[in-house]
């Protein structure tokens, strides 16, 4: 017991945040699940949370505190605003009808000013342990003056936790979600530790109650949950994995490179990153059904959209969704915004009419979307570079229209639609090639090469094996991606492979099982001549 | 009830069918030979494969220190007696079980020689249930030969031609002095060896002892590495077992190490002109230990005597 | 109701409105449109539809949107 305990504080097993390290599926969580099952059904939510807290504890330390720092926030700033709105409620009722409005009025502004404090505290944090080192690196340059810049160790997930918690008390604040008064619930929403590393960030009113009301296990959710965590390592260890060592080596000697190789790194990476982060969302919702939670999907074959903007909906779903309901909406459905939107349609019409206050409430989302992944310029670009695209495409949209109909080009047609996917893969590609670009420098330096010196000729299979890679790697990635794709395309006719195999004979569906395994076990890129890659998305 | 049993059942059959269908891929994936090219991992340890049945007199366990303080082929022309090192760089306890294990299965080493510095690292549980994993089921360890696949690996049939030049000997000549002003300063402190590597270390003496071979623990000299308390704790852990225990760091007069010529990287591991010294060294104490006889003259020896001349006359230097 | 499908019609032509169920999930209609859709709406109903109302369950199709609008019109 004393030593479980040692374990428990010690933190830092940085192993554990990726769920598809030995310790995490071969220990932590076998014993989270064993210790949920002998849990009595009406203590099961507290094992979820001494489960969830335990897990933050081993990963982050004394950092924990934080955690729950941020939990007893939420859940204060939510009571205090719930009780606002009964306040408001009670005075509006035993007020003269004529004076309604203007009561509404001022309780409206005080709950704004809560709302505002708290989402001052939480965003505040965020940026402090986030954004000081980059604020102060270029006050630094700029200024030419050196002020020392603090380490500040960033607690796992913040950026997913702090997004969570901002949620529930803008939800509470306009009155679409009750203020809970168990801080208990609170804490499991916000720390339950499948979500906790990289997401998805969830609602209070997708996870919490199901959470708090998770009930025992089921040998049907068991066995579908492993299988979608096993899907998702397939994804992680098969292709990302195998990628990692080609792209590191190009991104970190570019100057060596030819655009061509370039070029198929920047393709690589975001087939890496995809694998990588929605392999993780898949363990995620599978361990989410083996508690009987359902958790949001994140993906959505983003590589099947036409359009960047409906890229953005397939693609970290609910990083994009919280940003339109919290800064897209509220900036384009303000006072302001409205006015000029309403005097711009008289003018411009109704296409470009709303694209004025669109255009800055755009601005707004893809400059804190592009400042949400880190505090670098390039990612700044990222952001940036997606605004332009949409904009541009909402822009060009008439044109186009018009062209096409003068042409007699029929959108709906295949190729047309294939053309539009392609173009749109090929516009994320780019815009990845920034993101993971060492500095917007390096990422422009590697564009201007991509661009002016692309041959195909450069990538030869002496060059491709200093890079760590072989025509063999490229081949299993490419099965690999063509078993993605298959799937992916039943989904997209709903149709759910693992639901299917389970209507078949038990033979048949081990037999599915044991090639999966056997797949991971035999193309896997770990063991000798590999390094164990961390997940991707933790860091941001 | 009767659910959770049945499903409890199936899962046990599941994972039973499922490490049984490891077995056959881990025949087809286990390298065929002992070669580098045949993709075998650690040639040079696994080079012992190789040699003859029955023809190695003593084995040579350990770390880094082991593979670069001990010479077999020096210790041969010096006595005549045949040795191998089956060590790696930063090697733990379990590995070094399964080379002690490997190397039983086709020798009958009548000496075993345990460089002591492994016995400071220590292994992590994960670790250990990694390397179970991947010596239980080589399709673990050697999976990525799906690459290189031919043949031979369909037809199953194993046989190890490769034999280590040095005979798992690491042959440097770099010079990097040390300062080993303080070093083996007395100290009455006694490092702990951590209990897992001390169960570990019981165990290779018992598959020692059931093979009827003795088991020595030795100390290479090493100014990085070792130090009194280390000394200490090696000794009375030692004196428990009933084991010998030689540590060469102490015999100035034996093992005349000078640090500033015989070290390759400033006192973490000897070069060959110290590893030379360690080995003549041993070479005497294996002699007057009588349990081996001189085999220079004999004609099934005659490889041991070519690989020495190759050695000789291809290294840079053999010192005095 | 022929007023809706009316706004409907001339901000996004290409879609049959009067079947589709799931405008937002299928993404046939965009943020963008979505803000001028909302300001004419305003105008032509008279009510004032809050940032909170702007989820998909309200905008998936003409009937939702019908029903919002109805429900924001009592609580004026």
């Amino acid at each position: 017991m004393g030593h479980l305990v040692s374990l428990l504080l010690r933190g830092t097993h940085s192993d554990l945040t990726s769920f598809f390290s030995l310790l995490f599926l071969g220990v932590f969580l076998p014993a989270a699940i064993a210790l949920y099952a002998i849990t009595p059904s009406k203590w099961k939510k507290y094992a979820l949370l001494v489960t969830s807290l335990g897990f933050f504890r081993l990963v982050s330390g004394e950092l924990v505190l934080y955690l729950l720092g941020s939990i007893l926030l939420t859940w204060g700033f939510g009571l205090w605003l719930g009780r606002l709105h009964r306040d408001r409620d009670a005075a509006v009722k035993a007020a003269a009808r004529e004076d309604r409005k203007a009561l509404k009025r001022k309780f409206l502004l005080r709950s704004r000013w809560v709302l505002g404090l708290a989402a001052a505290a939480h965003i505040g944090g965020l940026l402090t342990v986030k954004y000081t080192g980059f604020f102060l690196r270029n006050v630094n340059t700029l200024l030419g003056v050196e002020l020392p810049i603090p380490g500040f160790v960033m607690p796992i997930g913040v950026s997913f936790f702090t997004l969570q918690a901002v949620s529930y008390l803008f939800d509470v604040y306009r009155g679409v979600q009750e203020a809970d008064g168990n801080v208990l619930r609170v804490g499991l929403f916000l720390s339950f530790f499948p979500q906790i590393v990289e997401g998805p960030i969830c609602r209070y009113s997708e996870t919490a109650g199901q959470l708090w009301n998770a009930g025992g296990i089921t040998w049907r959710n068991l066995t579908l949950g492993l299988q979608r965590i096993l899907f998702g390592l397939m994804k992680k260890l098969v292709v990302a994995d195998r990628l990692n060592g080609f792209v590191d080596g190009v991104f970190t000697g570019v100057d060596a490179c030819q655009g061509g190789v370039i070029a198929l790194a920047a393709v690589c990476y975001t087939v890496q990153l995809y694998m990588d982060f929605s392999g993780a969302m898949d363990a995620v919702a599978g361990m989410g059904q083996i508690f009987g939670v359902t958790m949001p999907e994140n993906f959505r074959r983003p590589f099947f959209s036409r359009t960047i903007s409906e890229f953005w909906s397939r693609w970290h779903i609910t990083l994009g969704a919280w940003f339109k309901d919290y800064i897209f909406y509220p900036v384009t459905m303000s006072g302001p915004s409205k006015k000029l939107t309403s005097a711009a349609r008289k003018r411009l019409g109704n296409h470009y009419g709303p694209l004025l206050a669109g255009g800055v409430a755009l601005f707004c989302v893809w400059l804190c979307n592009g400042l949400w992944h880190g505090a670098a310029w390039s990612f700044l670009f990222f952001g940036m570079y997606h605004f332009v695209l949409i904009y541009l495409g909402s822009l060009a949209a008439p044109v186009v229209k018009r062209v096409n109909t003068r042409l007699g080009v029929k959108p709906e047609r295949l190729p047309y639609r294939i053309a539009q996917t392609v173009r749109t893969c090929l516009l994320v590609v780019v815009g990845e090639l920034f993101f993971r670009a060492d500095g917007l420098r390096a990422g422009l330096r590697m564009f201007r090469k991509m661009v002016t010196d692309f041959r195909f000729d450069s990538i030869s299979i002496p060059m491709l094996k200093d890079l760590r890679i072989d025509p063999q790697d490229f081949f299993i990635v490419g099965v690999t991606m063509v078993i993605v794709f298959v799937v992916s395309l039943l989904n997209e006719r709903g149709i759910v492979v693992r639901d299917a195999l389970e209507k078949k004979p038990t033979a048949l569906r081990w037999a599915v099982l044991y090639a999966l395994i056997l797949y991971i076990i035999i193309f896997g890129a770990y063991g000798k001549g590999y390094v164990p890659v961390d997940p991707m998305y933790a860091n941001f | 009830m009767k659910d959770t049993l049945r499903h409890l059942l199936s899962g046990v059959l599941f994972l039973a069918l499922g490490l049984g269908l490891l077995l056959p891929f881990s025949r087809l994936f286990l390298p065929k030979d002992n070669s580098a090219e045949a993709g075998i991992h650690d040639p040079t340890p696994n080079g012992i494969l190789g040699e003859p049945e029955d023809t190695i007199d003593v084995l040579i366990l350990g770390d880094s220190e082991a593979l670069s303080g001990i010479s077999p082929l020096d210790i041969w022309e010096n006595s005549g007696i045949t040795s191998h090192v089956c060590a790696g760089g930063n090697q733990k306890l379990f590995l070094t079980r399964e080379y002690l294990d490997r190397a039983f299965a086709g020798q009958s080493p009548k000496l075993v020689i345990l460089e002591a510095n492994c016995l400071y690292s220590n292994m992590g549980r994960m670790e250990l249930i990694t390397h179970w994993a991947q010596r239980t089921f080589p399709v673990v360890r050697y999976h990525d030969r799906w690459k290189s696949l031919g043949l031979r690996d369909w037809q199953g049939t194993v046989s190890y031609t490769h034999t280590h030049m040095t005979k798992g000997y690491h042959y440097n000549t770099d010079v990097h002095p040390a300062n080993a002003e303080d070093y083996m300063a007395p100290s009455d402190e006694a490092a702990a060896i951590h209990p897992r590597n001390r169960q570990w270390l019981e165990g290779i003496a018992e598959a020692c002892g059931e093979r009827g071979a003795q088991l020595v623990l030795v100390s290479v000299p090493s100014s990085y590495n070792w130090n009194s308390p280390r000394h200490n704790g090696v000794e009375a852990l030692a004196r428990e077992l009933g084991l010998t225990y030689l540590d060469m760091n102490l015999m100035p007069r034996e093992v005349p190490i000078d640090w500033d010529t015989d070290t390759r990287d400033y006192g973490n591991h000897l070069n060959y002109r110290g590893a030379r010294k360690v080995s003549l060294f041993l070479a005497e104490y294996l002699t007057d230990s009588g349990l081996f006889r001189d085999k220079r003259q004999e004609a099934e020896y005659a490889a041991w005597e070519q690989a020495w001349q190759y050695f000789r006359e291809n290294a840079v230097s053999v010192p005095g | 109701m022929e007023t809706l499908y009316e706004i409907l019609e001339d901000i996004q032509p290409d879609v049959d409105f009067k079947t589709e169920r799931a405008l937002i999930d299928d993404h046939l209609l965009s943020s963008l449109s979505i803000l001028s859709l909302v300001a004419e709406l305003e105008d032509e109903f008279d009510v004032t539809i809050p940032a909170v109302e702007i989820i998909p369950a309200n905008f998936n199709s003409a009937e939702a949107m019908w029903k919002m609008l109805q429900r924001l019109r009592e609580e004026e």
